[in-house]
């Protein structure tokens, strides 16, 4: 650190009067003349410039970059940045839940993606039911996971593999679990002791035993039955436990469910609350309590927070301005988008907006482990995924301004608090970043072919989904991101980028287009799965 | 084709494209101006980054290229606008260039420290910076926005400028080792 020139005294007041105008566009010829004398006269007066005009420029590139720029190529270069991921493979094998879910992911794909199908033989013995109704042809479900599964010789699948394909009929578990995917959508898993029955891709019957249901957007209006009820789903995730009497109890623990007891008895719950059927005639109505299935919600796909922007309700803008939500959605094959998106930039006003997180310690992020010891997501150990729809109009004249999603810290200035942005950097029209305050990434539009490819996303005015997954760790975490990922696990595809370079908690998002480029934003998810933030078909 | 070189070519461009673009802008401190030559710049160093060397200074070699669009630019300015923009003469303008390129680690050193002198503005004050310099408002907007004539903002702004840049020295002096 020896020999770097820097002034030791001021600046002329002239000096800094004629440099601070011409920044200004103010300068006239007589002025530049004169500045253009000074310059010529000292190495200090250039340096002064030099550093002045510099800091200029830095503000300039900054607030046209929307973060501050990247610290020096040495430190990017280290990132890892074109690491393709590893292998599925060797991350399988352990017994956490975690592999459990990879595992279960994995099935998915490859049930989903690959369009691979595992007919399984069902060892049916004699069914004496009145729910039983006539098996379709084709499997509708797959067997996404099994932990230590003890199967009933009569009701247990001739394949237990995990992504073996269900067709409809009855199963028992002795003990253990096993996690099923329904064809619409609908996730149910089963604890042993149990008996059930799937009907159709998004029907089932439980006659003894525990069960919780997470049921996305594409599959409300699951239903399960019960010996005593028929519980209907409005998008959400729920438990049923139903005794060796065939009593039942209902626990709702996110969304809203309807239930049908007969005789009239019906009720619509919503998250915090329980009913059941176990004494009297009436339904006994209670509190949920969740830690009656913390054997399975610890791995469960939850949704933490969602933003769909059917109104500008939750939306903060900076600098101003209000932010306009267009009546149209963005549409892609794996997101169903609700009416709405938010809209910034072009000629809107509004550049930048955020949407807050709940981070408070009854909020879903605390429920679920995420949040760190500064009180913000991103506790060690956890993994989180992102995914968002957006749609980039670049402005015809260069399109020089960025666009895309942060994640910003504990507040909302753009030099301190923004750990990662997402999209299309500032002058750049083809590549577009992945960006740390520590390093910058190119996102790789074929991460199958060595070379870094353009990436047309950026300018091409289609709709894109991203995924973002975040493996907090100590040290610095893994950042992946996707684009426009195929259905399924995101072990099965090479991230588009890996960012290593940044060691993050955050607690809200911001929506950028600056610099008259224009871009759309719709269905925000956060989740702690791929399969919660990307629903699929 | 070598894969790897291209490569290295595309993270060294990431990275050190702030340090081209504040190059330019010291040449010709006018943003819209600025930006026009990056872009170009950037087009030419896409196109031409097989003849990049690695083992070379990236950013002295991409400034290089930025300096050839800067003189082209200002020559058609001249031409086409005569004088409606000033800037500062070529041997001036060489002379700046060499200083500025001789700076460059002190220059970065300092952007760091402008990152936190920004957030000790206040934060009516940072907004301002922030709504001067994103550009997508004209000034006298702002201004009206804040309840302010043009040149009560303009002199803010000259006074907001002064303030980042001493409060950027005196980071910089007391971080250097005695």
């Amino acid at each position: 650190m020896t020999d770097r020139p820097h002034i030791h005294g001021e600046p002329s007041e002239e000096l800094f009067d004629l440099v601070d105008r011409l920044c200004a566009g103010d300068l006239d010829d007589a002025g530049r003349q004169r500045l253009e004398q000074l310059l010529n006269a000292s190495e200090q007066a250039r340096l002064f410039y030099a550093e002045y005009v510099g800091m200029h420029a830095d503000l300039h590139w900054r607030m046209r970059a929307g973060i501050m720029p990247a610290i020096p190529a040495e430190t990017a270069s280290a990132s890892g940045t074109y690491a393709l991921d590893t292998p599925v493979a060797g991350r399988i094998g352990s017994s956490t839940s975690k592999s459990a879910w990879r595992r279960w992911a994995i099935a998915a794909a490859v049930a989903l993606v690959a369009g691979v199908t595992l007919v399984a033989q069902f060892n049916r013995g004699p069914v004496a039911s009145d729910t039983e109704l006539a098996a379709p042809p084709t499997p509708i479900a797959t067997l996404t996971d099994a932990v230590d599964a003890v199967w009933d010789d009569a009701q247990a699948p001739t394949t237990a593999d995990v992504g073996t394909s269900l067709d409809a009929g009855r199963m028992a578990l002795r003990s253990g679990r096993a996690q099923m995917l329904l064809g619409r959508g609908a996730v149910i898993t089963v604890v042993g002791p149990a008996d059930w029955q799937m009907t159709d891709d998004n029907t089932c019957t439980l006659r003894h035993g525990k069960l919780l249901a997470y049921v996305p957007h594409s599959a409300a209006g699951f239903t399960l039955h019960t010996p005593g009820m028929k519980i209907v789903d409005r998008g959400t995730r729920f438990g049923v436990i139903v005794d060796e009497n065939g009593k039942s109890e209902v626990h709702v623990l996110e969304g809203r469910v309807d239930v049908d007891a007969g005789d009239d008895r019906r009720a619509s719950l919503h998250a915090g609350q329980a009913i059941d059927d176990r004494t009297g005639d009436k339904l006994n109505e209670g509190f949920a309590d969740g830690a009656r299935f913390a054997d399975i919600t610890a791995s469960g796909d939850q949704v933490l927070a969602s933003f769909k922007f059917d109104d500008a309700g939750s939306i903060r803008t900076l600098g101003g301005g209000q932010p306009t939500i267009d009546a149209d959605s963005l549409t892609q094959p794996l997101v169903r988008s609700s009416a709405g998106s938010l809209r910034l930039g072009g000629t809107t006003g509004v550049t930048n907006a955020f949407v807050d997180l709940d981070v408070s310690r009854s909020g879903p992020f605390a429920a679920a482990g995420y949040i760190a010891g500064n009180g913000r997501i991103g506790a060690t150990g956890t993994t989180l995924y992102i995914s968002w729809l957006s749609r980039f109009e670049l402005h015809p004249g260069g399109g020089l301004g960025s666009v895309g999603l942060s994640l910003f810290d504990a507040g909302d200035d753009l030099a301190a608090n923004e750990p990662l942005f997402v999209g299309k950097a500032s002058a750049l029209q083809q590549l577009s970043h992945a960006r740390t305050p520590d390093g910058d990434v190119v996102i790789d539009a074929d991460p199958s072919t060595p070379e870094i490819d353009a990436i047309d996303a950026m300018t091409d005015r289609a709709t894109h989904l991203w995924v973002v997954r975040i493996d907090f760790r100590s040290g610095n975490d893994r950042i992946q991101l996707y684009l426009d990922p195929a259905e399924g696990d995101p072990g099965h595809v090479s991230p588009n980028a890996v960012i290593e370079s940044a060691d993050l908690t955050f607690d809200r998002l911001r929506f950028a287009a600056n610099a008259g480029n224009g871009a759309v934003y719709d269905e925000v998810r956060i989740g702690t799965t791929w399969r919660a933030v990307v629903p699929g078909r | 084709m070598d894969k790897h070189h291209h490569q290295q070519f595309a993270e060294r461009f990431v990275t050190g494209s702030n340090r081209v673009f504040r190059y330019i802008l010291t040449l010709v401190p006018n943003r819209d101006d600025a930006e026009e030559i990056f872009q170009q710049t950037a087009l030419t160093l896409w196109k031409r980054w097989e003849e990049y060397d690695p083992q070379r200074d990236f950013v002295r070699w991409a400034c290089g290229i930025a300096h050839n669009h800067v003189r082209n630019f200002i020559r058609t300015a001249y031409q086409q606008r005569q004088g409606a923009r000033v800037y500062l003469s070529e041997d001036v303008m060489q002379r700046v260039a060499e200083t500025s390129l001789n700076a460059a680690d002190t220059l970065e050193e300092r952007r760091t420290a402008l990152r936190h002198c920004l957030a000790k503005l206040q934060d009516s004050q940072r907004e301002m910076i922030e709504l001067a310099y994103a550009g997508e408002q004209k000034l006298n907007e702002i201004a009206e926005q804040h309840g302010m004539t043009p040149n009560a903002l303009y002199k803010t702004l000259r006074r907001l400028r002064r303030s980042l840049y001493d409060c950027i020295r005196q980071s910089v002096t007391a971080g250097e080792p005695a």
